[in-house]
Formats: structure tokens, sequence, C-alpha cells
């Protein structure tokens, strides 16, 4: 266990090395360059003496690989600079960010599971009769729902027409509603099916039949011994996809104006702010890489067989 | 061996056809859009505007006074040629790359495992977000970033089962007769991946789709006045209260078309389930 | 009390003749103080503010915004210009075409144009009560003056050589050379405006930031949640029309539907689209809210919307072409239809309100597609399948956008399609901002749509700019054989002081570039917007720089 532990953290390295790489490289590989966008970002119209006054002031004077290690010594210390266009910190800016991607990130994983479970489960003790067949409409359409055209069809019924739930914002919970909702129908596709497939997988185990023999009621079977060896891969697609709801969060946040991640890397996009998309680049790596580790050491002491294949 | 019972179970199940003739239809529509289309898709009549469905416009005009339904059948050869090619791309990437590492073994194996592993743990929305960001919006450079994330997946596959498949007797005893190295990747590993390959693809599209459509949508991908189911969604959203077709079409067509495609990638992995089993 | 205002168009003047003659026209009083400089007041009027507090309501005004009202740094480009104006003043005020008073009650102007002297309003003080007085107006300028270089794209800058404290409320500006706009410029809202002690750090220096948001402005923030609201209160201090609304509240939406949707189920009051810092409104979505039941109106004209065509490089170095394309582009039907007749179509680069801008004889393009089709004809330009060709080489005039602005696309494909009809293959190519603004330096564009900076900044920062390398407008003119004439007009103009000489440069200059057809007015540009008329009325808007919240009245 603690080797694999070891194992798993020296692969960090090689990532944790490539994503630096391409968060300062791409930076100043990049077409336009640094010294306008700052000046742009800051609404100043840049003028060659200006430009010349900037690289001087922020070091892009400087030899790359001088820049490159200045750059790196900082970003492990979380500093990414001061952002060019609201100047203020960086770190500060996408922590605030953050905690809003996380909150829809996280109330849209408990509606997920609130649905999915139970549809898994129906689905799976139904397998191939009528309820299973609608939950598999219900998942293939789910899966294959583009969230851009759901989410305005989701405000017009619910915040035009019926005035139930606010249309953009975040101050409350009711703004939450929405884009979680938005956000979800996708995954709740995705893990009833993974979950109605282990399930059944596990029903034709030895052990069940067994348990049927000695005469276990169907629903002890099921929530005792099934539902817990089946929820194992839903565990571990359960981690990887919050990372990927964090990540991917852009188009909900932009649709209901949701402060997190998303909606302020579009804008940094837009405005050229390169220490804030540096920022982003780095600590959206690093969320997803943690959550990955964590999601598979979890795995392993969920799981025995694993644990005894190290 | 086993691939063409999985193949022929796949083939010659009924709602299979069905479905394959259906994303067909909509793949030649496309294709002939140039020649089926009743109307120029970026010719603006501005006295057209906000038609409703009729013979001349069957779904109808938008807010140029375009034709949608031939800006639909232009915008398939967007969506679906940009996410065929992307997804083609990757998976050429990712066989090469898999079979090559399952094959050689070896410090080649390692090196591109560790990448796929690296990779692995980078989202691509953020790497898209990166290259679109630094290097400017147009659909060239979504493709390009989703290429380097895409691969991995055929490469992790292809390489455990050219792995397994390397150990078999049979492909012993072709490397003992002296059987070349790509003959024998070509006769006999090849064929036993190929459903598996078609599983993976037919995902990969329906996902492709979505994230194409999804960045054109954010004014990331293919732009105007070039028609594209994403961007059209976009240009609609300011009028779904006063002529919601113009969002309804577009939408309609890339869950339509996005269903079918995972419908038949379940089928496959139905197919290839029973052979297990 | 009346109100005694300057027409802006003459007031830039420092002849004391004009001044008289403008006074008297104004029937406004200008007082000759014996030393050969005149006095002139340009008092916002506190005293005819119609009610004492008691009668003001105690409600809150919400209205959506694109981005985060920032850092509210007065010195800095660091918030939208609309939000600074609301917490801080400048020494004048631009409000309908005008200058007019703002901290600076009067001034003085001497003979040889190059000292200001300013009078402070006495009562006036800043939010937090301090005295708004001579030593804090030197404060603030000194720290701006400190990074001049940064705001040289103003001619002030340029100029401006030192502040000095005359006596408690009395300040006077040195200038190098006599400039004529300085008056107007001193209205924008950054980086001049003036904020108390209090705003200042411990080591004074504004540039990179401010200790308290603090200003002498009709608001003054009361909360805020950094990327999603902020609250103003109203100054119950202000020296002007104290608001009615007791809150302002300004909801950061970025998302033009989003923000519409939000209009539409209440949760915001008014959206506006002020020079990109309100909300990008496409006519469609104009023209569909006032359906709905919403006030939606347009302000006055502020700016023409403009296309230049690149006199330096590809096809468009011909008039010929350039000619060709002025006629063959439909302003009616792109103001009908892009604009949803949201605008007017414009004739002229600047419209004829502008300062020294009204004249009659200047080359006017108006649409037709035969005229456009035998001038190419006659350049050799000849018809081969869709397109024109010369020399074997297709008529291909590219247009240079920012790909994330819907209104310009739009437009685009408007003109694309015009031009099509005379055989010109437009190709549109949407760049994101850095690249966009990099080619629009380098001059790497046939077309582009550009806007005339907009009241209070024309003419003067706008013609400045044809000086500089660094603007598309420069790159468009530098084909043109005038080039250089046309650069000295502009110095000449800014530094006269003669209006007489100023008007005739600025006529010179608007001549040549309509005789080169440089530019291609389209429409002038009018604020659009849309609020509820249940909870807010009164509504005006009449410059790109500031919303007048302050005369907003609740319902």
């Amino acid at each position: 266990m603690a080797k694999y532990v070891i194992k798993r953290l020296l692969i960090l390295i090689p990532i944790l090395f490539l994503v630096s790489i391409i968060a300062f490289g791409l930076v100043r590989l990049m077409p336009g360059n640094a010294e306008v966008a700052y000046l742009q970002a800051a609404g100043i119209p840049p003028t060659e003496e200006l430009i010349e006054t900037v690289r001087k002031d922020m070091g892009y004077d400087r030899p790359l690989l001088v820049q490159y290690f200045d750059w790196l010594g900082k970003a492990v210390r979380l500093d990414f600079g001061i952002s060019y266009a609201s100047k203020k910190v960086v770190s500060e800016e996408l922590f605030g960010a953050l905690q809003y991607t996380a909150k829809l990130a996280g109330f849209s994983s408990l509606i997920v599971l609130a649905v999915s479970i139970p549809m898994g489960i129906v689905s799976a003790v139904k397998s191939n009769k009528a309820p299973d067949n609608v939950n598999r409409v219900v998942a293939f359409v789910g899966a294959s729902m583009p969230s851009f055209w759901l989410g305005p069809l989701l405000v017009q019924l619910f915040s035009l027409t019926l005035g139930w739930l606010p249309v953009q914002g975040a101050m409350s919970f009711r703004h939450l509603i929405l884009p979680s909702i938005t956000m979800s129908v996708l995954y709740i596709a995705t893990y009833s099916r993974l979950l109605r497939n282990s399930l059944l997988e596990n029903i034709s185990k030895r052990f069940v039949t067994y348990s049927r023999a000695r005469g276990v009621s169907e629903n002890k079977i099921i929530t005792n011994h099934v539902l817990r060896t089946s929820m194992i891969p839903v565990v571990t697609t359960f981690g990887i996809n919050f990372g990927h709801m964090i990540a991917g969060s852009t188009i909900v946040e932009v649709l209901f104006s949701w402060p997190g991640l998303g909606r302020l890397i579009i804008s940094s996009i837009a405005a050229r702010d390169f220490p804030m998309i540096q920022g982003y680049i780095v600590l959206m790596a690093v969320i997803f890489i943690l959550v990955n580790l964590a999601t598979d050491l979890i795995t392993v002491v969920l799981d025995p067989r694993m644990r005894e294949a190290l | 061996m086993g691939s063409k019972i999985v193949l022929k179970k796949f083939f010659t199940k009924k709602s299979t056809i069905v479905f394959l003739c259906i994303i067909a239809a909509i793949v030649i529509a496309g294709i002939l859009a140039p020649w089926i289309a009743p109307h120029d898709p970026v010719e603006q009549k501005l006295e057209n505007k906000f038609l409703m469905p009729s013979w001349e416009y069957p779904m109808g005009t938008d807010n140029f006074g375009r034709c949608i339904f031939s800006r639909i059948l232009y915008a398939t050869r967007k969506t679906l040629g940009f996410s065929f090619l992307c997804t083609v791309i990757a998976a050429a990437i990712g066989i090469t790359l898999g079979l090559i590492a399952g094959f050689k073994g070896g410090i080649i194996d390692t090196i591109i495992m560790r990448t796929c592993d690296v990779l692995y743990a980078f989202p691509s929305l953020v790497l898209v977000m990166a290259i679109v960001g630094i290097f400017g919006t147009g659909i060239f450079n979504v493709i390009i970033a989703m290429l380097i994330m895409q691969w991995l997946w055929y490469a992790r596959v292809v390489r455990n089962l050219t792995a397994s498949e390397k150990c078999k007797s049979y492909i012993s005893a072709a490397k003992v007769c002296g059987t070349k190295n790509t003959k024998i990747i070509f006769s006999h590993i090849f064929p036993n991946i190929i459903p598996y390959m078609i599983a993976i693809f037919t995902v990969d599209f329906g996902h492709t789709i979505l994230s194409i459509s999804g960045y054109s949508f954010l004014g990331l991908g293919v732009q105007p006045p070039e028609s594209e189911w994403g961007a059209m969604i976009s240009d609609g959203r300011s009028f779904i209260n006063t002529d919601s077709w113009l969002m309804f079409w577009p939408g309609i067509m890339i869950l339509i078309t996005v269903v079918i495609v995972n419908i038949i990638g379940d089928h496959m992995r139905d197919a290839l389930d029973s052979q297990s089993v | 009390m009346k109100k005694r205002r300057l027409k802006a168009v003459i007031l830039g003047l420092t002849s004391a003749a004009v001044l008289g003659v403008s006074l008297a026209g104004c029937g406004g009083s200008g007082s000759s103080d014996g030393n050969q400089s005149e006095t002139t007041t340009g008092s916002s009027d506190s005293t005819t503010s119609d009610s004492g507090s008691s009668q003001k309501s105690d409600k809150t005004l919400t209205v959506a915004i694109t981005e985060d009202v920032g850092t509210l740094n007065p010195h800095s480009y660091g918030s939208p210009m609309c939000v600074q104006a609301l917490i801080y003043e400048g020494m004048t005020r631009y409000v309908n075409d005008e200058v007019v008073g703002g901290i600076a009650e009067s001034w003085d102007i001497s003979d040889d144009g190059k000292e200001y002297t300013f009078h402070l309003d006495k009562k006036n003080v800043f939010s937090d009560g301090t005295p708004v007085n001579a030593d804090i107006v030197k404060k603030n300028f000194d720290a701006v003056l400190k990074y001049k270089d940064e705001h040289n794209w103003m001619e002030m800058f340029n100029v401006l050589e030192k502040v000095e404290v005359v006596d408690d409320y009395t300040v006077k500006f040195y200038l190098a050379e006599p400039y004529d706009g300085l008056l107007q410029e001193l209205s924008l809202s950054r980086p001049e405006r003036i904020g108390a002690e209090a705003m200042f750090p411990a080591d004074g220096d504004t540039k990179e930031k401010i200790a308290e948001p603090i200003g002498s402005g009709p608001w003054k923030l009361s909360d805020r949640v950094e990327g999603q609201y902020a609250v103003f209160e109203r100054n119950e201090n202000y020296h002007g029309t104290v608001p009615d609304f007791k809150y302002l509240k300004l909801i950061v939406i970025p998302d033009m539907n989003t923000a519409a949707n939000s209009l539409k189920a209440g949760e915001v009051d008014m959206i506006y689209d002020l020079a990109g810092h309100g909300t990008e409104m496409t006519g469609d979505t104009f023209n569909e809210l006032k359906g709905s039941g919403f006030v939606a109106e347009l302000s006055d004209p502020v700016s023409t919307n403009t296309i230049a065509l690149n006199s330096a490089d590809g096809p468009t170095k011909e008039l010929e072409v350039r000619q060709a394309i002025a006629y063959a582009i439909d302003k009616e039907s792109i103001a009908q239809n892009i604009y949803s007749g949201m605008v007017g179509t414009a004739d002229y680069l600047m419209s004829k309100d502008t300062t020294y801008c009204n004249f009659d004889d200047l080359t006017v393009y108006t649409h037709d597609e035969e005229k456009a089709k035998s001038i190419l004809d006659q350049a050799g330009w000849t018809m081969d399948g869709d397109y024109r060709k010369k020399n074997g080489e297709e008529l291909k005039v590219s247009f240079l956008y920012e790909g994330n602005n819907d209104a310009i696309k739009n437009l685009g494909q408007a003109l694309q399609a015009n031009l099509k009809k005379v055989g010109v293959n437009l190709e549109l190519v949407p760049e994101d901002s850095t690249v966009f603004y990099e080619s629009q330096e380098k001059g790497l564009f046939n077309m582009i749509q550009s806007e005339t900076w907009g009241m209070p900044f024309d003419p003067y920062s706008y013609f400045s700019s044809f000086r500089h390398p660094s603007h598309a407008d420069y790159a468009a003119q530098s084909g043109i054989s005038e080039k250089a004439q046309v650069d000295q007009s502009v110095t000449d103009m800014l530094h006269a002081t003669d209006p007489k000489v100023a008007e005739e440069k600025s006529h010179y200059i608007l001549k040549t570039l309509s005789d080169e057809s440089v530019y291609v007015p389209l429409v002038y540009t009018q604020v659009p917007y849309v609020y509820n008329g249940d909870v807010v009325s009164n509504v005006t808007f009449n410059t790109t720089v500031d919303v007048q919240f302050e005369e907003f009245k609740a319902k």
C-alpha cells in the first residue's frame, strides 16, 4: 500500500512539470505579446514607449529560462502575481471563484447521487422490463443532451414562464438549483447505467445464489451484499467526474452568470489576463490530479481485492 | 476470430441497422447539402426575417431571413465533419501508438503509457481553454487541443489488447515462421481490436459532437457566416421567447445525432459483452 | 436659479471675444475681471434639487452590468467608466453636449491659453465629510501626473505641466502649450477624477491601488461581493442633484441573453449597452423587450459607427475600390435590420453637433449599387463568376473584428451580403482581442469597424489619435498622399488659440478623409437602454462616459 502511494505521488512530478510548461510556455509563445495584453487589460492604449516600460517592469526582457524559474518559484507558493485586468492577487480571485464552482459541482453531485442510485437499482431489479427500458431511454437522452440547449430551455420554463426560480446569480440556495440540474443531467445518465450494470454483474455472483438458497430476503440481499460491492465503480467514477465537473462548468456558469472559475476564465481569455490564465491552468490541473489521487486511494481502501493485487 | 462473431452479431441486430441508416441519412444529407439545400445558407434576405416553417422554408427563417433548413444542412457538414475528422485522427494516432507500445514493449511502451498517464491527469477543457486563450479562437485550434487529449483512450485499450494478444500461441507461432511484424499486426492483431475500437469510437464521436458544438456555442469554434449547430443555438438563444424554433432545430439535431451514435456504441458493447460471457 | 452652462461647441476656445458672444448667446453671465482673462461659471445647480432628502425614496434600483465594478480607482483604468463616475467627480462635467462645473465651480483662462485657474465649490465635501479643497485636488493631480506617460493618449497629459494651489479653494493648471480640449477632457471619468484623503494609500501612490473608494460623487460604495454585485448608497452630501433612489445595485451579468432574461424575471430593473461596459444589445433583443412591455429607449447620438478602409494595404489601396465600397454599403438597410432601427444613418464621420465639425461641403457617399459597379468596371475590376477580378486576382477584402462581439459579427455578415452584390468578396476575419488589436495596429486589415471616440472625447482625443501609429485610424489613413498634412493639421488644431484656425484645420481633416473615402460612416451610435417603467422614470443618457443615475426617479 505504501509503495503504491509513493508510486502515485512520484508520477505527479512529471505531470506537474508538464502543467508548468503549458502554463508558462503557452503564454510566452502566444501571438499577441504579453506587454500589449497587460496594457490593454488595464485599458491603456499601448504605445511603443509604454510597451518598453512594461517589458522592463515585468521582467520580460530577461532570458526565458530565468523568467520560467522565477515564475515557477512563485507558482509553487501559489503566487501567480497580480491580475492584469482587476489588479487583484490572482490566487485570491481564483480561490474566491473556486468556492462557487465547488458549490455548484458539490450540489450537482448530490443531485446525481440522489437520482441515479434509485434509478440504477430499479433498472437492475427490473432489468429489461418496462422501468429499465424507460431508464435506458432517459439515460440515452440525458447523455446526449447539450447543456447549452437544456439550460436556456429550463430557464424559459422555470424562470420566465413559471417564475419559480431565478434566472441568474449566486445569492441564495434557490440560485443554485437550475445550474445544478443543467449540470447533473449528463452525469445522472451515465451513473444510473453504470450502477445498473454493476449491480447486474454482482447479482449473478455465487454469494447471491447462496444467500437466496439460505432464504435471505431479496431486499436484504440487494441492500446488504450487492449494493455495497456495486458501489465501488460508482465511487471511482464519482471522484473522477467531480474533477470533470469543476473543470467543465464553463458553459453552465456562462449561462447562469454563476461567479465561478468557468466564467472567470472566459472573461480572462477575452481580456488576455495572462497571470489569471496561468493560475487557472495550474490550479485546475492540481485539483484534478488530487481528486484523481484521492479517488484511487479510496477505491483501494474499499476494495479488498485491489489491496491484495498491490 | 472472436471479432467476426461480434461484428456479425452487431450488424445483424435489426435496430442497429435502423440507427445506422438514420445516421447515414443525416451524413448523406450533409454531404449533398449544396444540391439538396433549397436556399443559400449565408445569403441574407432581411425582408424574410422570422418566417414560420413553410414549404418554401421547411424550418422557417432566422433573424437574417436565412433558410434555417439550408443552414442546418450545411451545419451538418461542419459539426459532423469536424467531429469525425477529430475522432478519426485521434483514433489513428491512438491505435498506432497503442500497437507500437503493446507490440514492442520495453522503453517505448513505458514512454507512451506514461505520457498517457500524464495527459489523463490533465483536464481536457482546461487544455482547450489554454490553447484557445493563447492562440486565438477558431475551430482548428479547438480540434488540435482536443486531439492532444483524445488519442490516449485508444492507445490505452489497444496497447492492452495487443500486449495480451501478443502472448497468445498463434502469434508466437507466426513469429517463429518468420512472418513480418507488420503482417502479424495487420492480419492477426488488428482484426481483433476492431470491435473495441468501434465501441470507443462511437462514444468518443458523440462526446466530440457535443464538445465541438459546445465550443462553437461559446464562440471559440466555428466562426460566422458558416453555420454550425452549437453556434446556431447560441445565435437563436435571443429569440427563445418569440421565435423559439431558431434554437429548437439545431438543438434537436444535436440531440438526435448524439443519441443515435450512443445507441450504436451501446449495441457494439452489448455484442462484445455477450462474447465474453 | 438659472442654470448657467456654456456650450462646449464654443467653450473649448480661449478667445475672449468668442466667449463673450457665446455667453450672451447662452444667456449665462461671464464677468470680466479686468486682468484680461474671462471668468466663466459652470456650476451644476446644487440649490435646485427639488426636494429635501426627506422626500427621497428609500428604494433600490438594480441594474445589470457586464463586468465587475473593479478597482474603483479613479486614477486607473481598472473599473468601468460609468462606475468611476458614480463615486468620483471630475473638475468639470460634460452634460448634453456642454461642459459644466464639477468640482470646479468656475474657471478663468489666461490670454495665452496656458494657465487655467479653477475655483472650487466651498461647500463641497467628500462622502466622509472631509472638504474638497485645493490641497486634495493638487494631491490627486500630482498622483496622476507622476505617471503621465501612461495617459498620453489624451492630449491633456502631453501639455499639462503642473497643478498649483493658489488658496484654499483655488487651483491653477499650467500648460506647456495652449490646449483647446482641456475642459472637455477634464470631464472624463478617468484618470483625473478626485478622491478624498482617505482614498490614498500610505505611500500616496495610487498607480496600483487605493485605500478606500471615497469621493464626492452622487454615490458611495456600501456593499460589494466581487464578481457578483456592488451596492452603492446615495451620498447625501452630494452638491449636485442628490439621487432619488437610496441604493443602486449593480449586478454583474456578462451574458446578454441572461441579462435580458433577468429583466423579464424582475431580477434587475434596467439593462443598457454603454461603450462596451453595458450589455451588448442586439436590435432584436431591444425590440423583443419593448414588445414585452418594458420601456426601451435610445440616447441621443453619442458617437459615429464607421467602417475604416485601409488605404495602405490590399485592394483598398485603390481609391476607386474604397469609393465603390462606400457606395455599395446599404446604410439604411443596416440601420433597419442590423440595428433594428435603433440608430440613424450617418453621412459624416463626425456628427454636426460635434465641436468644429459642422461643414456642408464634405463628400457624402449615398447607397448606389450601380455607381459602385461602374466605378469598379472602370478601374479594371471585371466580373468573373461571383466576384470581380483584375489581372487574375480576385477582389477579396478582409474584414477584421473581435470574434466575441455579436453585434459586429452581424454587421460583418450584412456587409458581406452588400458587397457580394457588386462583386466584392468580403472575408470575415474574427480575432481574439489581443490579436485583433495587434492586427489593427499593424494595419493587417482591409476593412475594420471603427467608432469615433464619442463625446466628450470627440473631436480632440479622437483626432489626436490619428497621429499615433498604434491606432487603426493611423494605419487606415497611412496610404493617402496627404497623410502628413492631416497629421500636421491635427496638431495645429489642438493647439490653436484662434477658433477660426481650429475650425479651418478641422475642415481640412474631414474634407480630405471624406474625399479619400477612408471612412464609410454607417450610423450614429445611440445607447440602447431598457428599463422597467414600474420601478424607475426620468431615465436619461447623454454621454459615453457616465450614466446620470442621480437623475433617475423612483416610482
